[in-house]
């Protein structure tokens, strides 16, 4: 947490020394990005996407349909590979959240397991704050770990 | 590259500072959390040895302070690794002579670290893979342990025994004298031991670099060592917590052990009780570079005299041993600690520029600083990582790269991913994995700090890949791969688009874009270290050792040379390497704190010790960018750059940090007359330095 908090540091240090160059960057609050998953400003159930090197499609639900504001939650998320291959026996996935604007992620370690169906449920999440979120999920298979992420706006 | 990164003021140490003195007016003794022992909790300044060339190690025999100098001579002409006091007291002025002919250039290739033991034999851990062992007022010396060491770190005497940190081994060797090991210890435990110390009842407590502790081996009844050892302290910056720990010594008060801990990137010297509690830190922290007089800059090494009062501390940063006098009372907090307009960039020696991306390593938080490399000055643009454990977190940044996109399958295209066409390769030596990175920048409109810029692509395991790795000569089996640096290999076929580095196994490896399969090539036998490497237009390969101190050529028809000097301009310690747009070579020298540049048959220095623009102190990594060559300069915390030819091109055209740039030179600075940049029209800012 202290290099987290670090990290927030630099880049607020850093942008308030860029202010005083030639060339001014912005410092408004960054456009939405272009072309990724979508932003999620309603409560949604499905959220689906492509790893970010394109070999799984992924997509979560939180369990209940809705993320609450600042309570614990599950989530049911399901990987299938692009190329329609089955996934292989080692293959691990994790869920995660963070706030990069804020430099910090969620307060608890959510738990993953894979259920009868293949579909993996992960217990334990908590968006803790109002603000954009980035959900992760991570799928690696013979060492090489690829993510899918998402934004979510918590109100 | 094991040695620290830069740091003016970790925004960490200015934390814990402020926490500490909140409630206190500055300036006042500070209360340390106390278990109520004797052990020593301040200590005056006394003395400072100076000119010491990256003094790695310090050591008592009797009243003299043995120095390990593995630089000196920085001419090229290198007199003694091994130095030693001419007289006690030591003062200011006390001269340094060579300690012996037994511990000449010829003899020590590297020497990391020296013992002695209380018959007055002494020790010498050679980085090439050695002990040598000189029996009392001998002449020569003699070798153990060859074949058996990887990277010997450091070398501590327990009674007639040897005790040998490999940080390659991770784990501690015990051997007798004719270096026949009894034991080892700390395996599957240690992540990278550094500095020993044994304890009179023959305890050993070993520097953990990596994994930010101290470990305790105790003495079993029958007089052996324990093989599993018992944590001290954690990672951070508070009380109790370390940064990089480098070394411990022990002094006895009231018959109870208490612990000194070089505590590097802390900047402090930690005292902690037998038990391992904190009793108290000083030294804490050298602000203002070269700042000194009992301000610690990246403590190193640790001695103490047998006076059990006077203690040696070694800054290899500073080229420096302060002589300190420890007392029992705390030092007063030095009020300059508390300044946040000292807050600056902190550089590893790690450098990656392409397709518009500038990626320079801020090595304090672990992190990676993107700036726009396409505008002067480059605009920093987001922070990639911080510390952690998960993918887009590091442990300790070994290298970085910004290559050309390498996935190209429909599946991936298909998720329109980036706006851009670069990748940002990370390899973690401490999670032993290399993460990509795109940016989702439209560079289309000004660029903004945005911190959801980054989005990680994949993350490869690199001991999942060393059981893919395929060996065109030689060793088995391999080592899980230390990647120190990451280049384009520019394959024309495209199927092995990276060429990485591997100090652990001194090789260089032809990869996918995914490690899926990798061909690995060694180095020349008399590789030692290699840092950088670079790849010509023509296809040449050059790595930079600053061990061997060399730089190695590899030609397009694969065969290798190995350079010790280019044009008449010997090579004292090459830490980087690069190529000019004509194909001529840029090795940084940070021994010499120059860069030269040239070929085989001529080559000229450009750059000396200094502050000022075109001078540097520690100059590191280099890497090329349309608008000319980067070399870091990690001792004044920035960047220059140069023109992108050699000959006259090669001039000098920006010095950076994040945030402050500089375009035009400073008064002072080499080739610039007083009058080309007067202080009223110059739009030059001052330096965070």
């Amino acid at each position: 947490m202290i290099r987290l908090q670090q990290t927030m540091l630099l880049g607020l240090t850093l942008t308030a020394l860029s202010c005083d160059e030639t060339t001014t960057p912005s410092v408004t609050p960054p456009p939405a990005p272009i072309d990724v998953a979508p932003i999620n400003a309603e409560p949604r159930a499905l959220r689906e996407g492509v790893s970010s090197d394109g070999t799984y499609r992924v997509g979560w639900e939180p369990i209940g349909g809705v993320i609450p504001d600042a309570d614990p939650f599950a989530v049911r998320f399901t990987v299938t590979r692009s190329d329609a291959q089955p996934l292989t026996d080692d293959v691990r996935a994790s869920i995660d959240a963070e706030m990069p604007h804020h430099g910090h992620g969620m307060n608890l370690v959510p738990t993953v397991k894979r259920d009868a169906n293949g579909s993996f449920v992960a217990s334990g999440m908590l968006l803790h704050m109002s603000g954009r979120w980035v959900v992760s999920i991570d799928v690696q298979e013979h060492g090489v770990t690829e993510r899918t992420q998402w934004y979510v706006d918590i109100e | 590259m094991p040695a620290p990164c830069v740091c003016v003021c970790s925004a960490a140490l200015l934390a814990t500072v402020v926490a500490s003195v909140a409630s206190e007016p500055l300036g006042v003794t500070h209360t340390p959390i106390h278990h109520g022992n004797d052990c020593p909790k301040g200590a005056d300044y006394r003395a400072t040895l100076s000119n010491t060339r990256g003094v790695r190690a310090v050591a008592w025999d009797g009243d003299a302070l043995l120095l390990c100098v593995a630089d000196a001579g920085s001419d090229g002409g290198l007199s003694a690794q091994i130095q030693r006091t001419s007289t006690w007291p030591i003062d200011d002025s006390t001269a340094l002579m060579a300690a012996d002919s037994w511990c000449s250039p010829t003899v020590i290739g590297f020497a990391n670290d020296v013992a002695v033991s209380a018959s007055g034999e002494i020790a010498v851990a050679d980085r090439v893979g050695i002990i040598h062992v000189r029996a009392k007022n001998a002449t020569m010396s003699t070798i153990i342990g060859e074949g058996v060491f990887e990277d010997p770190v450091s070398v501590a005497w327990r009674n007639d025994a040897l005790v040998v940190a490999d940080a390659k081994l991770r784990a501690l060797l015990v051997l007798d004298h004719n270096g026949v090991e009894s034991a080892r210890l700390g395996v599957g435990q240690l992540m990278e031991p550094s500095g020993i110390a044994v304890a009179n009842d023959g305890d050993i407590y070993v520097a953990d670099r990596l994994a930010d502790c101290l470990w305790h081996f105790a003495t079993m009844r029958d007089g052996t060592v324990a093989t599993t050892g018992t944590r001290i302290g954690e990672s951070g910056s508070n009380p109790g917590q370390f940064s990089a720990p480098r070394d411990v010594a022990i002094v006895t008060r009231a018959g109870t052990n208490c612990l000194l801990v070089a505590d590097e990137l802390n900047h402090r010297i930690q005292v902690l009780d037998a038990a391992g509690s904190f009793v108290g830190f000083f030294g804490m922290h050298a602000l203002l570079p070269r700042q000194g007089e009992g301000r610690i800059h990246y403590p190193v090494s640790l001695a103490v005299a047998r006076d059990g009062e006077t203690l040696a501390v070694a800054e290899a940063f500073e080229d420096r041993v302060q002589l300190l006098q420890l007392k029992l009372d705390a030092d007063p907090i030095d009020p300059s600690a508390t300044s946040a307009g000292f807050i600056s960039s902190h550089f590893g020696s790690e450098i990656g520029c392409g397709a518009d991306i500038l990626a320079v390593v801020d090595c304090e938080i672990e992190a990676i600083a993107i700036c726009d490399a396409r505008t002067t000055p480059p605009i920093h643009m987001c922070v990639i990582g911080g510390g952690g454990a998960l993918p887009m977190r590091f442990g300790e940044i070994s290298a970085v790269a910004v290559l050309e996109r390498t996935s190209s399958s429909a599946a991936n295209s298909a998720t329109s991913i980036s706006q851009g066409e670069g990748e940002v390769w990370v390899a973690d030596r401490f999670h032993q994995r290399i993460d990509v990175f795109r940016l989702e920048w439209d560079k289309s409109k000004p660029p903004v700090f945005d911190q959801f810029l980054p989005r990680l692509v994949r993350s490869m395991d690199l001991e999942a890949f060393v059981q893919r790795l395929s060996v065109t000569q030689g060793r088995s089996p391999l080592r899980v791969p230390e990647i120190v640096d990451i280049e384009s290999a520019r394959d024309p076929s495209g199927k092995a688009p990276v060429l990485l580095l591997d100090r652990s196994n001194r090789a260089l490896i032809r990869s996918d874009a995914r490690l899926n399969n990798g061909v690995i090539e060694l180095l020349p036998a008399e590789a030692r270290g290699p840092e950088e490497c670079a790849v010509a237009a023509d296809g040449r390969i050059a790595v930079a050792d600053p061990v061997a101190r060399r730089v190695f050529m590899r030609a397009p028809d694969g065969t290798w040379s190995a350079l010790s000097a280019l044009g008449e301009i010997a090579l004292i310690r090459p830490s980087g390497v690069g190529f000019t747009a004509d194909g001529a070579l840029v090795i940084s020298d940070s021994a010499r704190d120059a860069i030269v540049v040239g070929s085989v048959e001529s080559a000229r220095i450009v750059g000396e010790r200094g502050v000022l623009d075109e001078q540097f102190w520690d100059a590191q990594g280099i890497a090329s960018s349309p608008a000319g060559v980067i070399v870091i300069d990690r001792g004044n915390h920035r960047y220059q750059r140069f023109g992108t030819q050699s000959g006259n091109n090669f001039q000098w055209n920006l010095t950076g940090t994040l945030g402050r740039f500089y375009d035009q030179k400073r008064r002072g600075s080499p080739g610039t007359a007083l009058e080309a940049a007067p202080a009223s029209t110059a739009p030059a800012k001052d330096s965070s330095s």
